[in-house]
């Protein structure tokens, strides 16, 4: 019996727990491989435990034991395809958290001639997906305890997610800005001025109240800006692919063999996503 | 409540290169074979293909290939002035997991060690003096096997992967175009070398100009469409550039997916659990040999009572043997390395000396 003769558990029934693909005995035949998103997805909403809906992990861990014999496990449409991001507008980010998050991450890559500025290119809309999802609850940090500062080179050591870090860290710098500039808010202050506060964080010669430490933040603002900046527009940045237009990245193409020998020529693919690109029709 | 199952002649601890070749060379020798896989299956067409493959914000930054540190994650130190702390992101290496594992997401880079590497005791003592080595109190030691004991495995590797590049020392013999430096191969690679990209044809350049040896390193990223000795065909390579953190979409990068298994996937001899974590190697009263493996189901779903549905389970086993990555190899392996661990104020049974 091959696998594709098995019934689909997901559509057959899904009151029932979802099976554990186990047979017994050496010579049982093929398991099923299932689709671990929507496997997980189908056990959430039968409403067999919050175990399986808490378990959705991006396709790693987390997903039913299996046991797989004698063939190589394929099922059509079973792709562990791209999240991507959709809908608009925010919702993560407050409006006061909103204000700051555009004016910090346009000062980090300002609109200029030589290509859009973060806030053009969607960066604040991706950040805010970001944060409300996977990423924004430390679906990849270890976020328990001991807690002590640890050296530079220990790396990240907070106790925060970046969720909570850019919630604590936003309202810390708020808090910062008001005592030593007038009442004023970030987004509010001169470029000079907001480039000074930047630079504070950056360097650590800002200390933020409430357990944030500004280097980490920055840190991890800035790398999150460049991620939006640059990643696939599915995200909800690079909007329009104009970061990778501005560099001559050619996008998510997939073959340059005619092209590895022609020494410093220009290669004339436009960019493309993985949506495709203008001028590609959408089925 | 532990299950004991149903024994079997071997158990394979983690299923990515080292496992996925064992495996192949178990089952063909008759054995029957389990292996046991803390990660997902994967494979090409689902997990990594050509249509989202080249996602630098999901493979590279978000990790997807990789072990999440909030599952499982290790503590550093510098030195030991300093408490050793949770590394609570991954940053400068990179482990695998899942089938495949570092298999999937390695840069394809196939070097051999040079003859040198493996008597590198003696070796240095040879040129440097003996007191190169005693002096400094180094824990460097032969291996116990030397090159020429290797030469075939490497070259059943080469074969198995189809590694690309051109051979500096064929049989003893310096050949033009290779590594003038590297071990004798028994035979060519099996397929032309990649070409050269702008940079490394310029760094080319002017290192033979001041009269240097530059070749074309080997990689498991092929040239050209080859099939393997267990039949599996693997595609030329794109020159798409996404390669190390990252799964190959176009069949380009050898990997166990790629060579090996369409070939053992299907021995019937062959069973391969993933989500099962091994706890220990299970040892005979004296310790000398192995009785099997404890693991632990990390599935997550709902798991049916009783038999092999039970969370831990015993496989039985006249031979277990350790596929795992080197570090996870140390935190089970008996400690023999008595002063550095005390030195290093290491609780018993850790880290196997050398290991880390």
């Amino acid at each position: 019996m091959s696998s594709l003769d098995k019934p689909d558990p997901l559509r057959s029934n899904l009151d029932s727990p979802p099976p554990v693909q186990e047979l017994p005995g050496a010579n049982a035949t093929v398991t099923v491989a299932l689709d671990r998103r929507r496997f997980l997805v189908g056990g959430a909403v039968a409403g067999i435990g919050g175990i399986a809906a808490a378990a959705i992990r991006d396709g790693e861990l987390g997903g039913p034991t299996q046991t797989f014999r004698g063939s190589v496990p394929w099922r059509e449409g079973s792709a562990d395809a791209p999240p991507g991001a959709s809908g608009s507008g925010y919702v993560f980010f407050g409006s006061a958290e909103a204000l700051f998050i555009e004016a910090a991450v346009g000062r980090l890559i300002p609109n200029d001639p030589v290509g859009p500025g973060a806030v053009e290119a969607g960066v604040p809309f991706f950040l805010n997906r970001q944060l409300a999802g996977p990423f924004g609850r430390g679906d990849h940090y270890y976020l328990g305890g001991p807690w002590p500062k640890g050296t530079p080179e220990q790396g990240y050591q907070s106790r925060f997610s970046p969720a909570q870090l850019y919630r604590a860290a936003i309202a810390a710098i708020d808090k910062y800005v008001g005592a030593n500039f007038n009442g004023t808010a970030f987004s509010k202050l001169t470029t000079d001025d907001q480039d000074k506060v930047l630079q504070g964080l950056e360097s650590g010669e800002i200390n933020l109240d409430d357990g944030v430490d500004a280097k980490s933040f920055f840190a991890m603002l800035l790398q999150n800006t460049k991620e939006g900046y640059f990643s696939d527009p599915i995200y909800g940045g690079n909007k329009d692919m104009a970061a990778w237009k501005m560099i001559g990245f050619p996008g998510a193409h997939y073959d340059y063999k005619e092209w590895v020998a022609r020494h410093g020529e220009r290669v004339p693919y436009p960019a493309v996503g993985f949506k495709g690109r203008p001028g590609w029709t959408e089925r | 409540m532990t299950a004991t199952l149903k024994p079997v002649d071997a158990v394979l601890v983690g299923f990515g290169w080292t496992g996925a070749i064992m495996g192949q060379q178990l089952c063909d020798a008759g054995l029957n074979v389990v292996a046991l896989e803390r990660g997902p299956w994967r494979d090409t067409a689902t997990d990594f293909a050509t249509g989202f493959a080249q996602d630098e914000l999901r493979y590279m930054w978000r990790h997807h290939l990789f072990q999440n540190v909030a599952d499982d994650t290790l503590t550093i130190r510098n030195n030991t002035n300093q408490q050793a702390l949770p590394m609570r992101h991954l940053g400068a290496f990179l482990l695998g997991t899942g089938v495949g594992s570092g298999g999937v997401h390695w840069n394809g880079q196939i070097w051999r060690f040079l003859p040198s590497d493996f008597v590198t005791k003696s070796h240095n003592q040879q040129r440097y003096g003996k007191k190169a080595v005693s002096d400094y109190d180094l824990s460097v030691q032969d291996w116990g096997i030397t090159y020429d004991d290797l030469e075939p495995y490497y070259d059943q590797f080469d074969k198995l992967c189809g590694t690309s590049g051109k051979a500096g020392n064929l049989n003893g013999k310096i050949q033009p175009g290779g590594n003038p430096f590297e071990g004798s191969r028994s035979s060519e690679y099996p397929t032309p070398p990649m070409i050269q990209t702008y940079a490394p044809t310029l760094f080319g350049e002017a290192a033979a100009e001041l009269g240097r040896h530059p070749f074309p390193h080997p990689t498991g990223n092929l040239s050209e469409a080859y099939v393997n000795p267990l039949g599996a065909q693997l595609g030329a390579c794109t020159y798409c550039g996404f390669c190390e953190k990252f799964g190959c979409g176009n069949y380009s990068k050898a990997s166990p997916q790629t060579t090996v298994l369409p070939y053992l996937m299907r021995k019937s001899n062959f069973t391969l659990k993933t989500e099962c974590e091994v706890l220990r190697v299970e040892l005979t009263a004296d310790r000398k040999r192995s009785t099997g493996v404890t693991y632990v189901k990390r599935g997550r779903g709902v798991l049916p009572a009783g038999g092999d549905g039970d969370p831990v389970g015993l496989h039985p086993a006249k031979r277990a043997s350790a596929a795992a990555v080197r570090y996870r190899q140390a935190v089970r392996s008996e400690d023999r390395g008595g002063r550095r661990r005390q030195e290093l104020r290491l609780p018993d049974h850790v880290v196997g000396e050398r290991l880390l």
